[in-house]
Formats: structure tokens, C-alpha cells, sequence
């Protein structure tokens, strides 16, 4: 046997518990042990078999409202309604448990998940709402049950029926699901946004400064995700902003000065990018990029993409790129790439002087530049950098470790030093390729920051003075379930998330477009037509075959039962006798029915011709009597 | 359907009966009649003062039939109930002296007062409908009805009628206290024995028998053959019953279901008189198992009519 009210208790304490997890770190320190400490009296209370009376509910709700609601402000308005819902969330477990209580735990459960969404919309939450969905659904069907008679049990097998049906529900709705999510309109970022950009620290910034800070924390969050086919691991660069000046020491970016087109030749890779919510408004995509479709933005010359809008909700956009080394460009503004920051020490000075008289060309300054580099013997690390008044010169004669800026600082400010114009690129290095997804998936630990020299009347030379590092060298190929997880994630963003209006309305033209072109034989139509009917027609034929009883008499009973049903609303239980249900509900049509019917059933003898004509015309009267 | 002989009469003889007579006894009086009209037995199991007595002399003063009364106590001998030979001087013979079993309706008054050889001589009695006394068969009168009462509740000295004599008995039932307002009355009106005495019989004997005769015609289908089946077969299979309903058992069932179809004015049983008469029929005829024996036997049946549904097609 299986005790409904154990089972509806415990289905209510899953069902809040859903709601509550991803709301939970959002909310008040309050509301979130308010709530598992409610649950957990609860609990304690069932098995007990007591509640709290409404006397101390009622009292006490109404003070945790004027609690919470003293921290109402128009800035706090979904902080504030979250916490509440939690709160009375758990009041209504603690309460008596009658079907009004359930119903209202059911309805704060959903509205606590709905709450959730104004935070965060992850793929996660589909699995919270089918849950929550298929819980509520058995829940209501047992609440039924549980309303008709409180300490019911059922057998495990009548109860296994009547769960397998209530889960079947929410399942045969799921169709209707899909076709509403192509047309009902949607959002593409919480609404409530809780300061999401910003919370996140990306890897890439529009300055670079070496020494700011004496070391830089890994941080793993996604960047982006590349839909492309697997590039050479060398060529792996995202190239995403290009810093061209100096404001005091910092490398920061200006308008391009009257550079011409740039051109690039090798291979076209073309990608399919979805980057994460950041506060930077750059367009990452594979060096070099050629072009960016598909969301409005701004190009400029040095292959550097902006989006107009701020990247604050989920998007997504093409991206073509050349995998070449070089860009080539006529002419540049020269003095403009040769200037330099406030302050150089005398040492690196020395050297770009040195590298000046040398009188070499461009190429064999690099190589120059490159065996000084290897000769210096620097180590690439993310902790212990150098800081204090110079931190390149330390970075480069004394403590010899650093990171990528190190290194490209130092190695575009001795070109420039040296005669050649240099320039930083900001970007992502690497990726990690997920081979069921095929995607790159570009986290903030990636961000990378190299070096372009400009080679004259050829075109800037992308060169990534990192990888002279002693060892270094960084790849990666996601396993395992994180590689599925990350998948999941992905594709809820890509089909759920960045389906927006625009789409719907191509769904829809593109629907137009398609019936206006389908070219069907003219005698199509008309057998359809014909077709049609004739099919549903059957449908229904068979349908109604089987839901018929089999013989005469029960095709009368059962009208008349339906009949008496409508009539005498709950009062029609099923496990009466026809004499019996006659004599209590004294109704004279009834009387008359079960003496005729039941002379000839009881008396194992089928209807006969007249009996049937006066059960049919004792229905008929029953019908229209409204009295 | 056709009019079913005297069956006006007998609902009006309930009717009289519980409205002017014996207010809050219908349950009994019914089942009374109904057992009368089928032949059976009828143990009525309460404490004393309840009317019991008072109702089994109203019953057969009302339907105008000889009533007898045993008291039972323990050195009660059968011949106390059947009669007994006494030699007639004048005659130079035997006389056989008829004893109470001879009446139309007897009461048996606290029948597990009498010892067990007394009660197998009254319960055959009442099987065979006949006593053979020194040799010679005397045929009990028509119709025939013991009204056997029996005081759940005093233990010392008394015999149990074991369950397989129980099984005689077509319908055991309570009296039961009656509603409140009718004990009111009754306590204002006080004691109505005296009344009860001249109550003018209100159907002649050969209705009875015509009437018993029809209940015997009243058609029993096989939806409700198999309904009754299947309750049977339910008291067999449960899990805290040690034997289930007997044949026996069964044909008490339907006879009585009988008998409630004829009070209805059918002539033809439907599967709820069936279930109306399980609770007077049934619990007595079941034993349970050794460990369960506290349990209440109707709750076990109400369980189980709810799990067979009615047959209404």
C-alpha cells in the first residue's frame, strides 16, 4: 500500500526544494536558511503528523512580510519579491496540510522558478522546469485523491497506474511546448540583470599596463564558443583588439590614423561565434578576420570588429578569417607607430639604439630582436611578476619572468626603439576543441597579447614573442564530462537563448515563401479535400468504436449515468447499485429506467425491441427535463 | 413485471410495525421477516433490555402467528424444548406434551446460557424442521422461525455457540440502542408489553407460506451468481482470514438476497441486495486466523464488497 499523504508531503518538499536551488544564490542570507530550515521542520512535523496551526502561521507570515518588505526599494524590487516568495514558500510547508495549502505551495513553486529566470538563463533551468513540471502534475493528480480522502493508500500497483498517467501529462504536452517556443515572444538576457557583465573579469582589456598587478588570477570562465572546423594549433590566435598608443605607460587604443585596407591571403576559415556576456564591446574572432556578419557592428582598418550594441545578452555572429601571418598594407602613418611611452629605461634605450644603428632591415632586426629575446633566457609566469617604478627593464635584465604583456610590451616598444613599427594585439590564444560538438570553446585564462611589425611595403607581421619563453607552449582538448556538460550548455544558448524575434520571423517567412513555391499536380488539392474528411471521419469512427460499450444495454446505462451525473453533480459515486442510487436520489426517470433495465439484465435476457424504445425515450424525457 | 403475491402485505405489516410498535427497529424486523420469509434462523446478539423479546412477541402477534419462548439456563434439558411423553392414567397411555419448538415463532431466549447437548438438539431442530421424540417424528409447524438471542457480553457460565453452529443461523445481528428521540419516547410511555399482547394480527398464516413460496420463485441471474461468487471467493483468498465462507454460507446469501429483492416488489435479485445482506449473512460464518482475530470482521468485509464492483450490465 502507498500512503497518498506521505507521497503528496514528499513530492511538495521535492517540488519547493526545486524551485529554491536556483534561486538559492540569489537570495537574502535570510530567506536562503530560511527556507531548508522550514523544510526541514517540516519534515519533522510530518513525521509527527502535526502542523503548525494557522493562528502562529498567519502572525508570523505577515511579520516576515513586514520584514522583508522594509528592505523594498525600486532598485531591490526582484531581490526583494524573490526572498518573500522563498519565504512563504516555506511558511505554507509548515502549514496544515489541506489541498488550498498544496495549491499554494504548487503556485509559489512556480513563481520561485520563474523568479530564477529574472537572474539567469541557463540550460540548467529546462531541467528545473520539466521537473518542477512533471512533479506538479503527479502532485495535482494526487492531490485529488488526497482532497477526496485524506488518509487514503493506495496498492502499489493501482498507484503505480495512477503515477505512470499523471507523469504521462506533462510528456504529451511536450509537442504543444515546441510549438509554442517558435512563436511566444522571449528574452535574451535576464531581465533582472545583476550586475552579470561586470561581475565577470575578462581576460581582455583595452589597456595594457605590465606591473600593475603582481599577478594575475586564472580565472576559467567561457569567453566564447566557435562553431569551425579545427584550425592548426599554431594559428590559434582570437584576435579581438589592436592597442596602437601610449597614454603615460600604458599601451590603450586610438582611432586608426588614415591606414589603407587591410588585405590578407591564405586560407578562408568561416565561424560561427557565440561569445559570453562581457562588458567590452570587441567582436572576437580567429586571426585575421575579414569580416563580421550577421550583427550590426564597426570595422576598422587593423582588422579590429566592435559591436554597436553593448554585449550584454546572449548573440551570435559570423565571422570570415584569412589564417595568415600577414596582413598586407601599402602605407601606414609611420610616426604614429613609432611613438613611445613616458617613460623607457636606459638599458632598453641601449639596445634599441643598438638595434637602430645596426642598419639592418626589418626582417633581420626581428631576428635580431628574437635571439636577444632567447638569449635573455625569460620565463613565461603568471605570478611573481615584476612591478615598481620600471617594470619592463626589470622583467627583462632582472627578475626575467613575466607574462604575454611582458613580453609583448617590451618587444614592440624595442621595435619601435629600434626603427620599426610595432603595434599590440589583444586577444585569445588557443582553445579548447570539442570534438562532439565541434566547436572552440575560448576561455578568460587564453587572453593573450602579441606583437604585429610592420615590414615595409609588405604589411604587419603577426609575431608572438610569448612562445620564445623557456618551455611554454599551451593546448588543450576537452574530455570527459565537462566536454559533454559544456556541449549542453552550449547548444541551450544556441537553440533556446539566442533564438530571438528576427528568427521567428524568417521561420515565418521562410514558411510563406516555401508554401507559395511548392508546386503540387492540380489533382492534389481536390483529392485532398477529398482525402481529408474521409480520414478524419474514420479517425473518429474508430475512436468512437473503441471508447463504445460493446453491447445495447450498456450504451443506454451509460448515457443515463452520464445523464444523472450532470444532474446531480458529485453525487454519481460509481460503486452504487442502480436499485440503490434510485432509491436515494428519488428520481422519477431513473425509477423508471432501472425497473426496465434491470428486469431484463438481472433476468440475463438481452433488451428487448420495446424495452429498448422506452429506455431510449425515458433518456430523452430525463435530458429535457430541466426540472 | 409481474405483480409478486402478497409482498403488499408484508411491507405493510413492517410498515405498521415500525412506525406504531417497535420505533427504531427496522434493521431487525426486516431482516426478521426476511429470514422468516426464507426459511432461516435469526440470532440476535445484544445486550439484554433492548427489546428483543418485546419484538419477537410483536412480530408474531402482527403477522397472527403462535409464538413460544425458551429461557435458556444451563441445566435446561432438550426435552424442556421439544416436549416430552407423560403417561395419562385415564388412557393408560402416553401422551406426548408438545414443548415451546412447537410454536410458529420461537424465541430462544440467551441461547449460550443452555449446555451444548440442549443447543445441537434445538439447532437440529431447526435444520430439520422436525423432532423425533421416543421413536416418533413430529413435523414442526409452517411457517417456522427461532429467534435465538445471545448476550455478548456475560461469559461466566455460559457455552459459545461455536462457529460451526453459528453457521446455522441464517442472519446474526444487533438491536442496537434505538435513536434518541424514540428512547425518549419510550421512557415517557413507559413498558408497551402489556400493548403488544393485543396487537391485531394483520396477515393470515397461509399469506405467509404464499409469500414464502414466492420469495422461493424470485430469479437469481448469473451476473449476480458471479458476483456472489466472487465475494465468496474473496473471504476464501484473504490474507487474514482463516476460512472464508462455506456453500452453505453462500446459499444464505442468496436466499436472503431473495428475500430483500421480494420486500423491494422485484422478482429478480440485483447484485446490491446481494451486498445489502453480506453483513447480516457473512460475518459470523467467517473465521479468522488465530493472530487477527481482534479484527473487526466488517471492516474486512467492507473492504472487501469496495474491491468487487457491481455488476450493472
Amino acid at each position: 500500500m502507498v500512503r497518498i499523504d506521505l507521497l503528496l508531503s514528499g513530492l511538495t518538499a521535492c517540488i519547493a526544494l526545486i524551485s529554491y536551488l536556483p534561486l538559492q544564490e540569489y537570495l537574502d542570507p535570510f530567506a536562503r536558511f530560511f527556507f531548508p530550515a522550514a523544510l526541514v521542520l517540516a519534515a519533522c512535523l510530518q513525521v509527527r503528523g502535526r502542523a503548525l496551526p494557522p493562528r502562529v502561521l498567519t502572525p508570523a507570515s505577515i511579520l516576515l512580510f513586514l520584514y522583508l518588505a522594509s528592505q523594498f526599494s525600486l532598485s531591490r524590487l526582484v531581490p526583494v519579491t524573490a526572498d518573500l516568495l522563498v519565504v512563504f514558500l516555506g511558511v505554507r510547508l509548515l502549514g496544515e496540510r489541506i489541498g488550498r495549502n498544496y495549491l499554494q505551495a504548487f503556485a509559489l513553486s512556480l513563481f520561485c522558478l520563474a523568479a530564477s529566470s529574472l537572474y539567469e538563463i541557463s540550460a540548467i533551468f529546462l531541467v528545473y522546469l520539466f521537473s518542477l513540471l512533471l512533479l506538479v502534475a503527479v502532485a495535482l493528480v494526487l492531490l485529488t485523491f488526497y482532497a477526496e480522502d485524506p488518509v487514503s493508500a493506495l496498492p502499489a500497483r493501482e498507484a503505480k497506474k495512477v503515477l505512470t498517467v499523471a507523469a504521462l501529462m506533462p510528456v504529451a504536452s511536450l509537442p504543444l511546448f515546441l510549438f509554442l517556443f517558435l512563436f511566444l515572444p522571449r528574452t535574451q538576457y535576464p531581465i533582472w540583470l545583476t550586475n552579470a557583465p561586470a561581475g565577470k573579469k575578462t581576460g581582455l582589456s583595452d589597456t595594457v599596463q605590465p606591473g600593475s598587478v603582481q599577478s594575475v588570477s586564472e580565472v576559467k570562465g567561457a569567453v566564447l564558443r566557435a562553431i569551425t572546423p579545427k584550425v592548426p594549433e599554431q594559428q590559434l590566435y582570437w584576435r579581438a583588439v589592436v592597442l596602437n598608443a601610449f597614454k603615460k605607460d600604458a599601451w590603450v587604443r586610438e582611432p586608426v590614423p588614415g591606414d589603407a585596407p587591410a588585405v590578407a591571403r591564405g586560407d578562408v576559415v568561416l565561424q560561427e561565434i557565440y561569445p559570453e556576456r562581457t562588458a567590452t564591446q570587441y567582436l572576437p574572432a580567429l586571426n585575421v578576420p575579414r569580416a563580421i556578419r550577421e550583427l550590426r557592428h564597426d570595422a576598422s582598418a587593423d582588422g579590429v570588429f566592435v559591436s554597436r550594441r553593448p554585449l550584454d545578452k546572449k548573440v551570435r555572429y559570423l565571422a570570415e578569417s584569412v589564417l595568415a601571418d600577414t596582413i598586407l598594407v601599402r602605407r601606414i602613418d609611420r610616426d604614429f607607430y613609432l611613438r613611445l611611452p613616458e617613460q623607457v629605461s636606459e638599458r632598453m634605450r641601449g639596445e634599441g639604439r643598438k638595434l637602430a644603428r645596426s642598419g639592418k632591415s626589418v626582417e633581420q632586426k626581428m631576428a635580431a630582436l628574437e635571439s636577444f629575446f632567447r638569449d635573455q633566457r625569460l620565463t613565461y609566469a603568471n605570478t611573481g611578476l615584476p612591478v615598481g617604478g620600471d617594470p619592463l627593464d626589470s622583467f627583462l635584465f632582472e627578475k626575467k619572468r613575466g607574462n604575454c604583456e611582458y613580453f609583448a610590451s617590451c618587444y614592440a616598444i624595442l621595435l619601435r626603439l629600434g626603427g620599426v613599427p610595432a603595434r599590440l594585439v589583444g586577444g585569445f590564444r588557443g582553445g579548447t576543441y570539442n570534438d562532439v560538438g565541434g566547436y572552440y570553446l575560448v576561455t578568460e585564462d587564453m587572453a593573450h597579447v602579441w606583437v604585429e611589425a610592420y615590414l615595409d611595403g609588405v604589411g604587419w607581421r603577426t609575431v608572438d614573442p610569448s612562445s620564445w619563453a623557456l618551455g611554454g607552449g599551451r593546448s588543450q582538448q576537452a574530455r570527459g564530462l565537462s566536454m559533454y556538460l559544456d556541449m549542453v550548455g552550449f547548444y541551450w544558448d544556441k537553440a533556446v537563448v539566442t533564438y530571438d524575434l528576427d528568427k521567428q520571423l524568417s521561420l515565418v517567412r521562410n514558411a510563406g515563401n516555401k508554401a507559395r513555391d511548392l508546386r503540387l499536380p492540380p489533382w492534389f488539392g481536390r483529392l485532398m479535400l477529398l482525402a481529408l474528411p474521409v480520414l478524419a471521419a474514420l479517425v473518429l469512427l474508430v475512436l468512437w468504436r473503441k471508447q463504445r460499450p460493446p453491447t445495447v444495454e450498456a450504451r443506454l446505462l451509460r448515457r443515463m449515468l452520464r445523464l444523472l451525473a450532470k444532474r446531480y453533480p458529485g453525487e454519481i459515486k460509481g460503486d452504487e447499485g442502480l436499485f440503490e442510487l434510485s432509491a436515494r436520489l428519488q428520481d422519477r426517470h431513473l425509477a423508471r429506467f432501472v425497473g426496465v433495465y434491470g428486469a431484463a439484465v438481472y433476468h440475463d435476457r438481452p433488451l428487448t425491441r420495446a424495452e429498448a424504445a422506452e429506455l431510449n425515450e425515458i433518456v430523452r424525457e430525463a435530458s429535457q427535463d430541466r426540472s | 413485471m409481474q405483480k409478486l403475491a402478497k409482498v403488499d402485505e408484508m411491507n405493510a405489516v413492517l410498515e405498521e410495525l415500525s412506525s406504531q410498535h417497535l420505533k427504531g427497529k427496522v434493521r431487525a424486523l426486516r431482516l426478521s421477516l426476511m429470514a422468516l420469509l426464507t426459511g432461516g434462523h435469526i440470532l440476535l446478539e445484544d445486550i439484554p433490555g433492548l427489546g428483543k423479546t418485546t419484538m419477537a412477541l410483536a412480530f408474531a402477534s402482527a403477522l397472527g402467528l403462535s409464538f413460544g419462548r425458551v429461557q435458556c439456563t444451563s441445566d435446561l434439558l432438550p426435552s424442556d424444548i421439544t416436549g416430552l411423553s407423560v403417561f395419562d392414567r385415564s388412557e393408560g397411555r402416553f401422551n406426548f406434551i408438545r414443548g415451546p419448538i412447537f410454536n410458529n415463532i420461537v424465541l430462544i431466549d440467551e441461547i449460550n446460557r443452555a449446555m451444548p447437548k440442549t443447543q445441537s438438539a434445538l439447532l437440529e431442530a431447526m435444520e430439520e424442521r422436525h423432532v423425533t421424540v421416543e421413536g416418533v417424528t413430529y413435523q414442526l409447524p409452517e411457517p417456522f422461525l427461532v429467534l435465538a438471542t445471545q448476550n455478548p457480553v456475560e461469559q461466566v457460565g455460559t457455552y459459545p455457540l461455536p462457529e460451526s453452529q453459528m453457521d446455522r443461523f441464517l442472519i446474526r445481528t444487533g438491536i442496537g440502542y434505538p435513536p434518541e428521540e424514540i428512547e425518549k419516547g419510550i421512557l415517557r410511555q413507559g413498558s408497551i408489553r402489556d400493548e403488544i399482547m393485543h396487537i391485531p394480527a394483520l396477515v393470515r398464516s397461509d399469506d405467509l407460506v404464499t409469500a414464502i413460496a414466492s420469495v422461493k420463485e424470485v430469479y437469481v441471474g448469473d451476473k449476480v451468481t458471479d458476483y456472489t461468487y466472487a465475494i465468496i471467493k474473496a473471504t476464501r483468498n484473504h490474507p487474514l482470514i482463516l476460512a472464508g465462507l462455506s456453500t452453505r454460507g453462500g446459499i444464505g446469501m442468496v436466499d436472503a438476497a431473495k428475500a430483500a429483492a421480494y420486500l423491494h416488489g422485484r422478482d429478480f435479485v440485483a447484485p446490491e441486495d446481494v451486498r445489502d445482506v453480506v453483513h447480516a449473512v457473512c460475518p459470523h460464518r467467517l473465521i479468522f486466523r488465530p493472530e487477527h482475530e481482534g479484527v473487526d470482521k466488517e471492516h474486512v468485509l467492507n473492504a472487501i464488497l469496495k474491491e468487487i464492483p457491481l455488476p450493472l450490465t
